[in-house]
Protein backbone atom coordinates (compact mmCIF):
# COMPACT_ATOMS: atom_id res chain seq x y z
CA UNK A 1 0.00 0.00 0.00
CA UNK A 2 1.02 3.70 -0.66
CA UNK A 3 -0.09 6.81 0.73
CA UNK A 4 -0.94 9.70 -1.43
CA UNK A 5 0.29 13.13 -0.01
CA UNK A 6 -0.40 15.79 -2.72
CA UNK A 7 -0.91 15.92 -6.37
CA UNK A 8 1.04 18.57 -8.33
CA UNK A 9 1.70 19.66 -11.89
CA UNK A 10 5.26 20.06 -11.04
CA UNK A 11 6.99 17.44 -12.15
CA UNK A 12 10.41 17.95 -9.93
CA UNK A 13 11.01 14.77 -8.36
CA UNK A 14 10.49 15.12 -4.25
CA UNK A 15 12.94 13.88 -1.64
CA UNK A 16 12.98 10.23 -0.57
CA UNK A 17 10.76 8.54 0.84
CA UNK A 18 8.55 10.34 -1.40
CA UNK A 19 7.70 9.32 -5.13
CA UNK A 20 6.40 10.99 -7.92
CA UNK A 21 3.56 9.18 -9.60
CA UNK A 22 3.02 10.86 -13.57
CA UNK A 23 0.23 10.83 -15.55
CA UNK A 24 -1.38 13.20 -17.96
CA UNK A 25 0.54 16.01 -16.87
CA UNK A 26 -0.52 15.53 -13.24
CA UNK A 27 2.31 13.97 -10.56
CA UNK A 28 0.98 12.30 -7.26
CA UNK A 29 3.43 12.26 -4.57
CA UNK A 30 3.48 9.20 -2.38
CA UNK A 31 5.01 7.39 0.08
CA UNK A 32 5.40 3.91 1.18
CA UNK A 33 2.20 3.36 4.12
CA UNK A 34 3.07 2.72 7.59
CA UNK A 35 0.73 1.27 10.08
CA UNK A 36 1.44 4.13 12.77
CA UNK A 37 -0.44 5.30 15.84
CA UNK A 38 -2.65 8.11 15.42
CA UNK A 39 -1.37 10.88 17.52
CA UNK A 40 -1.51 14.44 17.47
CA UNK A 41 2.45 14.24 16.83
CA UNK A 42 1.90 11.94 13.31
CA UNK A 43 -0.50 14.78 12.29
CA UNK A 44 2.05 16.84 12.59
CA UNK A 45 4.54 14.94 10.56
CA UNK A 46 2.24 14.71 7.87
CA UNK A 47 1.72 18.44 8.07
CA UNK A 48 5.26 18.98 7.78
CA UNK A 49 5.78 16.64 4.74
CA UNK A 50 3.14 18.69 2.79
CA UNK A 51 4.56 21.78 3.60
CA UNK A 52 8.06 21.25 2.79
CA UNK A 53 6.50 20.11 -0.84
CA UNK A 54 4.44 23.11 -0.96
CA UNK A 55 7.71 25.77 -0.70
CA UNK A 56 9.12 24.23 -3.54
CA UNK A 57 5.60 23.98 -5.76
CA UNK A 58 1.90 24.35 -5.91
CA UNK A 59 -0.01 21.50 -4.64
CA UNK A 60 -3.12 20.11 -3.65
CA UNK A 61 -3.09 18.66 -0.01
CA UNK A 62 -4.78 15.12 -0.16
CA UNK A 63 -7.47 14.01 2.09
CA UNK A 64 -5.21 12.55 5.77
CA UNK A 65 -5.39 8.55 5.31
CA UNK A 66 -5.49 7.92 1.92
CA UNK A 67 -4.09 4.80 0.88
CA UNK A 68 -3.89 3.49 -2.67
CA UNK A 69 -2.76 -0.37 -3.38
CA UNK A 70 0.11 0.47 -5.77
CA UNK A 71 1.41 3.20 -8.09
CA UNK A 72 -0.62 2.09 -10.68
CA UNK A 73 -3.52 2.86 -8.24
CA UNK A 74 -2.12 6.39 -8.08
CA UNK A 75 -1.78 6.81 -11.94
CA UNK A 76 -5.38 5.75 -12.33
CA UNK A 77 -6.73 8.25 -10.15
CA UNK A 78 -4.91 10.94 -11.97
CA UNK A 79 -6.31 9.83 -14.94
CA UNK A 80 -9.68 9.63 -14.19
CA UNK A 81 -9.79 12.89 -12.29
CA UNK A 82 -7.48 14.66 -15.01
CA UNK A 83 -9.70 17.68 -15.67
CA UNK A 84 -10.86 18.40 -11.72
CA UNK A 85 -7.74 18.01 -10.43
CA UNK A 86 -6.22 20.34 -13.09
CA UNK A 87 -8.68 23.12 -12.49
CA UNK A 88 -8.64 22.57 -8.73
CA UNK A 89 -4.87 23.12 -9.10
CA UNK A 90 -5.19 26.72 -11.11
CA UNK A 91 -7.42 27.81 -8.50
CA UNK A 92 -5.31 27.63 -5.80
CA UNK A 93 -1.63 28.50 -7.52
CA UNK A 94 0.51 30.74 -6.32
CA UNK A 95 -1.99 30.56 -2.93
CA UNK A 96 -1.44 29.48 0.79
CA UNK A 97 -4.09 29.14 2.91
CA UNK A 98 -4.30 31.26 6.78
CA UNK A 99 -6.77 30.00 9.18
CA UNK A 100 -8.79 32.69 11.33
CA UNK A 101 -10.18 32.18 14.92
CA UNK A 102 -12.04 34.74 16.67
CA UNK A 103 -13.21 34.59 19.67
CA UNK A 104 -15.10 36.86 22.65
CA UNK A 105 -12.15 37.95 25.23
CA UNK A 106 -14.02 37.63 28.27
CA UNK A 107 -15.74 34.08 26.91
CA UNK A 108 -16.71 32.21 30.14
CA UNK A 109 -19.64 29.92 28.56
CA UNK A 110 -21.71 31.53 31.91
CA UNK A 111 -22.87 34.52 30.47
CA UNK A 112 -26.43 35.22 31.48
CA UNK A 113 -29.75 37.29 29.56
CA UNK A 114 -32.21 38.69 31.40
CA UNK A 115 -34.38 38.75 28.63
CA UNK A 116 -34.69 37.23 24.87
CA UNK A 117 -34.44 40.43 23.41
CA UNK A 118 -30.90 41.03 25.26
CA UNK A 119 -29.92 37.61 23.97
CA UNK A 120 -30.76 38.17 20.62
CA UNK A 121 -28.52 41.52 20.65
CA UNK A 122 -25.89 39.87 22.08
CA UNK A 123 -26.17 37.49 18.90
CA UNK A 124 -26.22 40.48 16.72
CA UNK A 125 -23.44 42.01 18.03
CA UNK A 126 -21.34 38.90 17.56
CA UNK A 127 -22.12 38.51 14.12
CA UNK A 128 -21.69 42.14 13.32
CA UNK A 129 -18.16 41.29 14.73
CA UNK A 130 -17.72 38.02 12.75
CA UNK A 131 -18.87 40.54 9.92
CA UNK A 132 -16.69 43.32 10.71
CA UNK A 133 -13.36 40.84 10.84
CA UNK A 134 -14.68 38.47 7.87
CA UNK A 135 -15.79 40.53 5.42
CA UNK A 136 -12.13 42.54 4.89
CA UNK A 137 -10.40 39.49 4.86
CA UNK A 138 -12.68 37.80 2.39
CA UNK A 139 -12.16 40.98 0.43
CA UNK A 140 -8.16 40.81 0.28
CA UNK A 141 -8.29 36.98 0.28
CA UNK A 142 -8.52 35.33 -2.89
CA UNK A 143 -11.26 33.07 -1.43
CA UNK A 144 -12.80 32.17 1.93
CA UNK A 145 -14.18 29.93 3.74
CA UNK A 146 -16.53 30.39 6.87
CA UNK A 147 -16.69 26.92 9.18
CA UNK A 148 -19.23 25.60 12.04
CA UNK A 149 -17.17 26.20 14.53
CA UNK A 150 -17.97 27.65 18.59
CA UNK A 151 -16.04 30.72 18.11
CA UNK A 152 -17.05 34.19 16.81
CA UNK A 153 -15.58 33.44 13.41
CA UNK A 154 -13.95 29.84 12.41
CA UNK A 155 -12.75 30.92 8.68
CA UNK A 156 -10.07 29.75 6.17
CA UNK A 157 -8.80 32.41 3.66
CA UNK A 158 -6.58 31.39 0.21
CA UNK A 159 -3.88 34.10 0.38
CA UNK A 160 -1.61 34.78 -3.01
CA UNK A 161 2.07 34.04 -1.50
CA UNK A 162 2.99 37.49 -1.35
CA UNK A 163 0.06 38.72 0.49
CA UNK A 164 0.64 36.83 3.16
CA UNK A 165 2.14 39.76 5.19
CA UNK A 166 -0.08 42.45 4.34
CA UNK A 167 -3.54 39.84 5.33
CA UNK A 168 -1.50 39.41 8.84
CA UNK A 169 -1.19 42.82 9.05
CA UNK A 170 -4.63 43.38 8.29
CA UNK A 171 -5.80 41.18 10.92
CA UNK A 172 -3.89 42.72 14.20
CA UNK A 173 -5.74 46.00 12.28
CA UNK A 174 -9.16 44.33 12.73
CA UNK A 175 -8.52 43.13 16.45
CA UNK A 176 -7.26 46.44 17.39
CA UNK A 177 -10.12 47.71 16.31
CA UNK A 178 -12.91 44.97 17.84
CA UNK A 179 -13.42 45.24 21.23
CA UNK A 180 -13.52 42.02 23.42
CA UNK A 181 -12.50 40.12 20.53
CA UNK A 182 -9.17 38.28 20.28
CA UNK A 183 -8.51 36.28 16.92
CA UNK A 184 -5.99 33.31 16.36
CA UNK A 185 -4.65 33.14 12.82
CA UNK A 186 -2.37 30.13 11.83
CA UNK A 187 -0.46 29.16 8.54
CA UNK A 188 0.44 29.19 6.25
CA UNK A 189 -0.93 25.96 5.44
CA UNK A 190 -1.33 23.62 2.44
CA UNK A 191 -4.87 24.48 0.96
CA UNK A 192 -6.63 22.09 2.39
CA UNK A 193 -9.89 23.97 2.50
CA UNK A 194 -10.27 24.97 -1.35
CA UNK A 195 -9.50 21.52 -3.13
CA UNK A 196 -13.40 21.18 -3.79
CA UNK A 197 -14.61 23.08 -6.61
CA UNK B 1 12.90 31.10 23.76
CA UNK B 2 11.34 28.02 25.73
CA UNK B 3 10.24 24.36 24.52
CA UNK B 4 7.17 25.24 26.19
CA UNK B 5 6.08 28.18 24.77
CA UNK B 6 6.69 26.51 21.10
CA UNK B 7 4.23 23.34 22.35
CA UNK B 8 1.90 25.50 23.27
CA UNK B 9 1.92 26.93 19.56
CA UNK B 10 1.83 23.87 18.83
CA UNK B 11 -1.43 22.80 20.75
CA UNK B 12 -2.95 26.27 19.33
CA UNK B 13 -2.94 25.20 16.25
CA UNK B 14 -4.05 21.76 16.61
CA UNK B 15 -7.45 22.63 16.26
CA UNK B 16 -7.24 24.11 13.04
CA UNK B 17 -4.61 20.74 11.76
CA UNK B 18 -7.36 18.88 13.04
CA UNK B 19 -9.78 20.76 11.10
CA UNK B 20 -8.03 20.75 8.20
CA UNK B 21 -6.09 16.99 7.63
CA UNK B 22 -8.94 15.36 8.43
CA UNK B 23 -11.96 17.18 6.70
CA UNK B 24 -9.66 19.09 3.81
CA UNK B 25 -8.12 18.51 1.00
CA UNK B 26 -8.78 16.34 -2.03
CA UNK B 27 -11.00 13.44 -1.31
CA UNK B 28 -9.38 10.66 -3.92
CA UNK B 29 -12.90 8.26 -4.12
CA UNK B 30 -12.77 4.68 -4.78
CA UNK B 31 -9.63 3.75 -3.19
CA UNK B 32 -9.35 5.04 0.32
CA UNK B 33 -8.99 1.98 2.37
CA UNK B 34 -8.80 4.02 5.53
CA UNK B 35 -12.63 3.60 6.93
CA UNK B 36 -14.83 5.84 8.65
CA UNK B 37 -14.18 3.89 11.97
CA UNK B 38 -10.38 4.96 11.74
CA UNK B 39 -11.39 8.50 11.47
CA UNK B 40 -13.28 8.56 14.60
CA UNK B 41 -10.76 7.21 16.36
CA UNK B 42 -8.43 9.41 14.99
CA UNK B 43 -11.11 12.40 16.80
CA UNK B 44 -11.89 10.43 20.06
CA UNK B 45 -7.77 10.57 20.90
CA UNK B 46 -7.48 14.06 19.61
CA UNK B 47 -10.94 15.35 21.53
CA UNK B 48 -9.87 15.91 24.59
CA UNK B 49 -6.62 17.98 23.61
CA UNK B 50 -8.55 19.99 21.08
CA UNK B 51 -11.61 20.46 24.01
CA UNK B 52 -8.59 21.93 26.57
CA UNK B 53 -6.95 23.77 24.37
CA UNK B 54 -9.99 25.60 23.44
CA UNK B 55 -11.01 26.39 27.21
CA UNK B 56 -7.35 27.44 27.57
CA UNK B 57 -7.63 29.80 24.50
CA UNK B 58 -11.48 30.79 26.57
CA UNK B 59 -9.04 31.43 29.34
CA UNK B 60 -6.17 33.40 27.42
CA UNK B 61 -4.07 30.87 28.77
CA UNK B 62 -2.05 30.17 25.84
CA UNK B 63 -0.36 33.00 23.87
CA UNK B 64 -2.77 35.16 21.14
CA UNK B 65 -2.10 37.54 18.10
CA UNK B 66 1.16 38.94 18.43
CA UNK B 67 2.81 36.85 20.94
CA UNK B 68 2.55 33.81 19.01
CA UNK B 69 5.52 31.34 17.80
CA UNK B 70 5.74 28.70 15.27
CA UNK B 71 3.12 27.78 13.74
CA UNK B 72 1.16 31.39 13.81
CA UNK B 73 1.39 33.64 10.82
CA UNK B 74 1.26 36.38 13.45
CA UNK B 75 4.76 35.84 14.22
CA UNK B 76 6.25 38.62 12.02
CA UNK B 77 9.86 38.47 13.58
CA UNK B 78 9.91 34.34 11.92
CA UNK B 79 9.49 35.98 8.20
CA UNK B 80 12.28 37.93 8.83
CA UNK B 81 14.56 35.43 10.98
CA UNK B 82 13.71 32.70 8.22
CA UNK B 83 16.24 33.20 5.98
CA UNK B 84 18.84 33.21 8.59
CA UNK B 85 20.20 29.95 10.23
CA UNK B 86 20.33 31.31 13.70
CA UNK B 87 16.21 30.52 13.55
CA UNK B 88 15.30 29.43 16.93
CA UNK B 89 13.08 26.98 15.65
CA UNK B 90 16.51 25.14 13.50
CA UNK B 91 17.66 24.23 16.63
CA UNK B 92 15.40 22.83 18.55
CA UNK B 93 14.17 18.93 18.88
CA UNK B 94 11.43 19.91 16.30
CA UNK B 95 13.48 19.82 13.43
CA UNK B 96 13.70 22.61 10.80
CA UNK B 97 10.67 22.00 9.04
CA UNK B 98 8.54 22.01 12.23
CA UNK B 99 6.99 24.89 11.33
CA UNK B 100 4.44 26.27 8.86
CA UNK B 101 6.50 29.59 8.23
CA UNK B 102 9.34 28.39 6.10
CA UNK B 103 6.85 28.54 2.93
CA UNK B 104 7.52 32.27 3.44
CA UNK B 105 10.85 31.94 2.17
CA UNK B 106 9.63 32.95 -1.30
CA UNK B 107 7.42 35.69 -0.44
CA UNK B 108 10.12 37.98 1.43
CA UNK B 109 13.40 38.69 -0.25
Amino acid sequence: MIELYAITDDPAPPEPPLVAVHGEGLTALCAPAERREMTAEVLWHHEEVIEALMRERDLLPVRFGTLVEDEAAAQRALYERHDELVSRLDRVRGAVELAVRANRRDSDGGQFFRSGAEYMQAKARQAEAAGLLHDPLAYLARDSVVRQGPELLRAAYLVDRDAVEGFVELVKRLEANLEDVHVLCTGPWPPYSFTET
Amino acid sequence: MSTTSVSAERDVALVDLVDRLLGGGVVIAGDITLSVADVDLVYVGLRALVSSVATAEEKNLLPRMGDSLGKSALDSDAFQDEAFSDDPFKDDALGDDAFGNDALGKTTP
